[in-house]
């Protein structure tokens, strides 16, 4: 991996775009990277590095579309694709900004659109396939608010079992379905050909 | 904030395009790999960045998509600068590394090539480094299979001590373990000591446990040969504190000896064997023993014993165990009579022919299901959705007996309306008519609904697009019903997606065959629509070539969903090829002769980069002869010969010769050989241009010279003009045109399609002849399935042979073979216009006329005084066969075969033809059809020489007399 570092640049010139990871034959650039953390897609937070997150959600993104090709067809509401659309439009200043920020990107209108739409695809087949992850029993529920009873308290006064059970089932159920999702994303990674080509920065 | 910190500390990380560099021209694009430049044309082709063009930055993500495209480099990175007010690209090729490392550290245990022969068994020679736990884990397990019971195995990225590597492996194997204690533990004592023997377990060698379990699956595997189905060996594992030692515990069951039988003899023993495979399974537990007792219940009710019952009872005794099966077969059920009740549009007659099932045959359930199953389909088919069947099984009354049933099939049918297509509309289609789309469909207006048809159709119809480059085409078929059900209207609507077109065509893995030669086969040019069967055909073609061992044609996305790279990846055959092996042969002539040989061969493939291809084949001989002739003194006396024999044939193949769609090959043989009573030497050359036209048409011209020479001669004079014939003494050089036209659906058993030829050949003296004919040669076949019973075949044909030999002077010569001189001593001729012997027409035979012996068709002055057929200036042949398939691979034919040859074309009259009929057997081998053919004459017999004609012909040969 090294390697990738090999290819020193001249003096003054600037590396505008590269690989940085290979998902079962695909290429991710840089600029694919960038437009993550540029167009809003990804917030990066307290991550050391933002384009080592963003490849990782890219190489994520990646293989979920690939599992998703495997399957029935996922359509993306034209609504919801306008929307978001229109959400990263209002992210710029002003029309030329937005645009100067695309050419800079490397995209057009129909690439945005399609970044866009591939986004919406891999969320929706995710929600989808992980839709009707099983209830927690009511063992369960019991077994965590005794072990989380801090967690529900209102106003001071601590929720009787009853009185917190819709937001029991709530965590539990997200959790268990963060939890699926979680593992399953570990099989899809297990399971395809991935090459990081870009090094994150030494510590 | 975070990403703008991390530019401003690395911009050649990040890649933020600095706005300055953006729409500026670009002055030059340098490709570069290990800071050297690259020159090639294939990867200039693919910068998309060009010097004169605005630096952009969605041109650079194709640019380097389309490098990575060709599968030889992990990384591309583009680097620009600005050069005054223009901008230089560097585009840095980082090319892949040869095989994904996994390195091993630390403490292995077992030697390094052990540990990775296991990874590479199950992962390949380059796992992917995000396999790293499963590897990890493999060669965990592969350790403690050697008795490194305690060992770990950690997965570390980017390890100092193994640099370059996906994958580092860090292994403490911990202690080897050893046998401890063993114990060996039985059903009984004499089998305990029995496996002690056999899996002897030294206390202080190292523990094994595949070894171990070899060894007991071994033992266990012995004892169920000798029928105690039951044996199992298995073992216990207790291992000390540190992992040290291990104490086992070998657990050993013998179980019963089995016995399997059926009373009453109701099975054979190989039929006992077959439905209860106790002793190849080694097993006989409850769920083997219930699928016997079905097996036989179900050979049996498919002889028609509908009442068949099998059942099994365990008997144990003492260390034995009886397995004893009881048959009952009951009554056979025989069909008596097949009725169809119900039927209306279709009738018993349409339905009759769909049954397996037969009067007298008898009964099996399974067979009346698929009848069933084969009259609904009819009746759906046809356009009846809510048809129904159901059967019903009557007995004859007063007919039962206790040996046999016979039963009335009756087939109650529910035909139901019949659903005619009303309107077939077509909805979506931008880029064809709906005339093009809907030509050759199968739903049509006014004709029976049948959904399978449907949708066929809506396939059919995606092909098409598929085919034009609408790779994202939908076709949605439905169907709206009248609530009458009678008739339907079918809906196809389309939506066809984007054309996909071909950008780049990127060839790859080639480096002995140009890629010149690789793009003139692919259908695939840039520009073009993206067509799956032009994929197809593009494989195929190259696959055609004979010079690749793997073709791959793989698509590569494109930023743009309407074009796509396409990336042809070859693995070249080896070029070279070298055969060579010996012999002996044995033959018993006057005496047995020994000749050993040997021969040796070589060929060359893709000549100078393109598909040609050369070939060296030799064979030598030696061959030792005895015979007796007489000496001078007329007494018999051996002589002993030692003849070589040879054979070299040097061969050269150029498709596509000069730019033409035309195979060239040249071929030149030199043979020198011996016979029992003659040797001869041949010599040939050949020259011939092939090409096909369209899909059936074959044209090919060819010039071709032969030599050969008789000597050693001991030829009896009955077997000269023969000999003389296959060996003609003259030289012959020619040139001739043929042109072929073939539909027939298989080369070695037609039964459709025609075959159409017409050959002709000029031998003339200034290309090389020194005899000069002229010949054509007219043929035609026909074969035709009868619809109405696929299984016969009628096959008819005819063939028209004409020649003429051009004068010539030939020596006369006495009965001696000496000159005769004229009265001034010079040689005397004759001027003689004949074919040569080997260029005439024959006619009799195996794949002529088969009421004849080989060649023994013609008129009388196609014969010489002793009978021997000498051939003809023209032929005619007809032919006419029936062909029939009895069973499986077996059938029988009839045929009637009728011509003549004539000594001159003048003589050729369809009045004056000699006849032959008869029948024949065939079965189809693996290797073609192999065939018996009995013929006889019609009409007066007739006599050759000394000769009376038989009136009977048997031939035996493969493959079909036309």
């Amino acid at each position: 991996m090294l390697t990738a570092w090999a290819a020193a640049p001249v003096r003054g010139a600037q590396v505008v775009d590269r690989v940085v990871a290979i998902v079962s034959g695909t290429v991710i650039l840089l600029s694919d990277a960038r437009a993550e953390l540029e167009l809003g897609l990804l917030d990066p937070g307290a991550a050391r590095d933002p384009i080592e997150a963003a490849m990782q959600r890219l190489i994520d993104r990646r293989l979920v579309l690939d599992e998703a090709g495997r399957g029935d067809r996922v359509d993306v509401d034209p609504a919801a694709l306008g929307q978001a659309l229109d959400g990263m439009r209002q992210r710029f200043a002003s029309d030329a900004e937005y645009r100067r920020a695309l050419a800079g990107l490397g995209l057009d209108e129909r690439g945005l659109q399609r970044l866009v739409r591939d986004t919406l695809t891999a969320r929706q087949y995710v929600e989808r396939r992980f839709d009707s992850v099983l209830p927690p029993t009511e063992e369960e529920l019991r077994e965590y608010y005794a072990s989380h009873a801090a967690r529900f308290v209102r106003n001071g006064r601590q929720l009787t079992f009853d009185d917190a059970l819709a937001d029991l089932t709530a965590i539990l159920q997200r959790e268990r379905r963060e939890q699926a999702e979680s593992a399953w994303m570990d099989r899809l990674r297990r399971r395809a050909d991935i090459r990081e080509v870009y090094q994150s920065r030494p510590k | 904030m975070a990403l703008a910190f991390l530019c401003w500390g690395a911009p050649e990380v990040c890649g933020q395009v600095p706005d300055q560099l953006l729409g500026r021209e670009v002055r030059e694009t340098r490709l570069r790999s290990g800071g050297q430049a690259v020159q090639d044309a294939q990867l200039e082709g693919l910068v998309e960045i060009r010097p004169g063009q605005p630096f952009a930055m969605d041109a650079v993500r194709e640019t380097i998509v389309h490098l990575m495209g060709m599968g030889r480099y992990i990384d591309v990175q583009v680097s620009a600068f600005a050069e005054g007010d223009r901008v230089r690209v560097d585009i840095d090729l980082v090319p892949l590394p040869e095989g994904r490392r996994v390195a091993f550290t630390g403490d292995l245990g077992l030697p390094e090539r052990t540990l990775r022969a296991a990874v590479e068994e199950r992962f390949g020679a380059s796992p992917a480094g995000n396999r790293a736990p499963d590897i990890a884990r493999a060669v965990k397990e592969r350790l403690a299979d050697d008795g490194y019971l305690r060992a770990s195995v950690d997965a570390r990225p980017n390890e100092p001590a193994a640099p370059g590597a996906d994958t580092v492996l860090h292994v403490t194997s911990g202690p080897r373990a050893v046998v401890g204690t063993v114990s060996y533990r039985a059903d009984d004592p004499a089998v305990a000591r029995d496996i002690q023997s056999r899996v002897p377990l030294r206390s202080g060698a190292y523990f094994n446990r595949v070894e171990l379990r070899r060894r007991l699956d071994n033992a266990a595997e012995r004892y169920r040969s000798q029928r105690y189905y039951e044996a199992r060996a298995d073992y216990t594992v207790e291992e000390s504190e540190r992992g040290e030692s291990v104490d086992l515990t070998i657990s050993f069951v013998r179980g019963p000896r089995v016995t399997v039988s059926v009373k009453d003899k109701a099975l054979t023993p190989s039929q006992l064997a077959e439905f209860v495979p106790a002793e190849r399974e080694g097993s006989i537990d409850e769920d083997l023993l219930e699928d016997s007792e079905a097996r036989i219940e179900d050979y049996l009710r498919a002889q028609g014993y509908r009442d068949a019952d099998a059942s099994y009872e365990r008997l144990a005794k003492g260390d034995r165990l009886e397995i004893d099966f009881t048959v009952k077969q009951g009554a056979l059920y025989r069909v008596a009579d097949i009725r169809f009740e119900g039927t209306g549009a279709v009738g018993a007659s349409d339905l009759a022919p769909l049954m397996s099932l037969a009067k007298g045959q008898p009964f099996v359930q399974s067979r009346l299901d698929a009848d069933t199953r084969a009259v609904l389909a009819a009746y759906r088919q046809r356009g009846y959705a809510d048809a129904s069947a159901r059967p019903a099984i009557e007995p004859v009354p007063g007919a039962r007996t206790a040996g046999e049933a016979p039963v009335v099939v009756v087939m109650r049918i529910e035909e139901g309306p019949q659903t005619i297509v009303s309107a077939v509309e077509v909805t979506g289609t931008r880029s064809l008519t709906e005339a093009d789309l809907t030509a050759g469909l199968a739903t049509r207006v006014d004709g029976p609904l049948y959904e399978p048809d449907v949708q066929a159709d809506r396939d059919r119809m995606l092909v098409t697009y598929l085919n034009l480059g609408y790779r994202a085409a939908q076709i949605d078929a439905s169907v709206t019903v009248s609530a009458d059900r009678r008739s339907a209207r079918v809906r196809f609507a389309i939506q066809e997606g984007p054309k996909v077109y071909v950008d780049h065509v990127l060839v790859v893995g080639n480096n002995r065959v140009s890629e010149a030669t690789i793009r003139r086969e692919l259908l695939l040019k840039p520009g073009e629509p993206l067509g799956l069967q032009a994929i197809e055909d593009s494989q195929r073609r190259l696959a055609a070539l004979g010079v690749f061992r793997r073709v791959t044609l793989s698509e590569l996305q494109h930023e743009a969903d309407d074009r796509r790279d396409i990336l042809v990846t070859v693995e070249e055959a080896p070029a070279t090829t070298l055969g060579w092996g010996g012999g002996v042969e044995f033959q018993e002539v006057e005496n047995i002769e020994v000749a050993p040989r040997g021969f040796f061969e070589i060929g060359r493939r893709n000549l100078w980069g393109r598909n040609r291809s050369i070939n060296f084949f030799s064979r030598v001989s030696l061959r030792r002869r005895t015979f007796t002739e007489l000496d001078q003194t007329a007494q018999p006396v051996d002589v002993t010969t030692t003849n070589v024999e040879y054979r070299v044939i040097g061969s050269y193949r150029e498709p596509r010769f000069a730019g033409t769609a035309a195979d060239l090959q040249v071929a030149i043989g030199f043979e020198q050989g011996s016979r029992t009573s003659f040797s001869y030497r041949s010599e040939s050359a050949r020259v011939n241009l092939s090409q096909r036209y369209r899909e059936h048409w074959n044209l090919q011209g060819q010039y071709s010279i032969e030599r050969n020479d008789i000597f050693d001669d001991r030829i009896n004079p009955l077997d000269r003009p023969l000999i003389y014939r296959l060996f003609e003494q003259v030289r012959i050089g020619s040139v001739s045109l043929t042109g072929v036209r073939s539909t027939r659906d298989d080369l070695f058993n037609p039964k459709r399609g025609t075959i159409v030829g017409l050959n002709g050949e000029l031998a003339l003296r200034p290309i090389g002849s020194e005899v000069g004919f002229a010949k054509t040669f007219l043929q035609g076949f026909v074969y035709r399935q009868l619809p109405s019973s696929p299984r016969v075949v009628f096959a008819a044909g005819a063939r028209l042979g004409l020649g003429a030999g051009f004068p010539r002077e030939v020596p006369r010569i006495t009965p001696d073979g000496e000159p005769i001189l004229g009265p001034d001593g010079t040689q005397l001729t004759s001027t003689v216009q004949d074919l040569p012997a080997s260029e005439r027409y024959f006619a009799g035979g195996d794949t002529t006329i088969r009421g004849f012996q080989l060649d023994h068709v013609g008129e009388p002055d196609t014969f010489d005084r002793d009978g021997t057929p000498i051939g003809g200036r023209a032929e005619l042949v007809l032919n006419g066969e029936v062909r029939m398939e009895l069973w499986k691979d077996l059938g029988v034919v009839g045929f009637l075969d009728a011509g003549n040859v004539y000594s001159s074309v003048s003589n050729l009259s369809l009045g004056r033809v000699r006849a032959g009929a008869g029948f024949g057997l065939r079965y189809n081998s693996p290797v073609g059809p192999f065939r018996v053919d009995f013929g006889f004459k019609l009409g007066t017999l007739r006599t050759y020489g000394p000769n009376r004609e038989d009136r009977f012909a048997l031939h035996i040969s493969i493959g079909q007399a036309f």
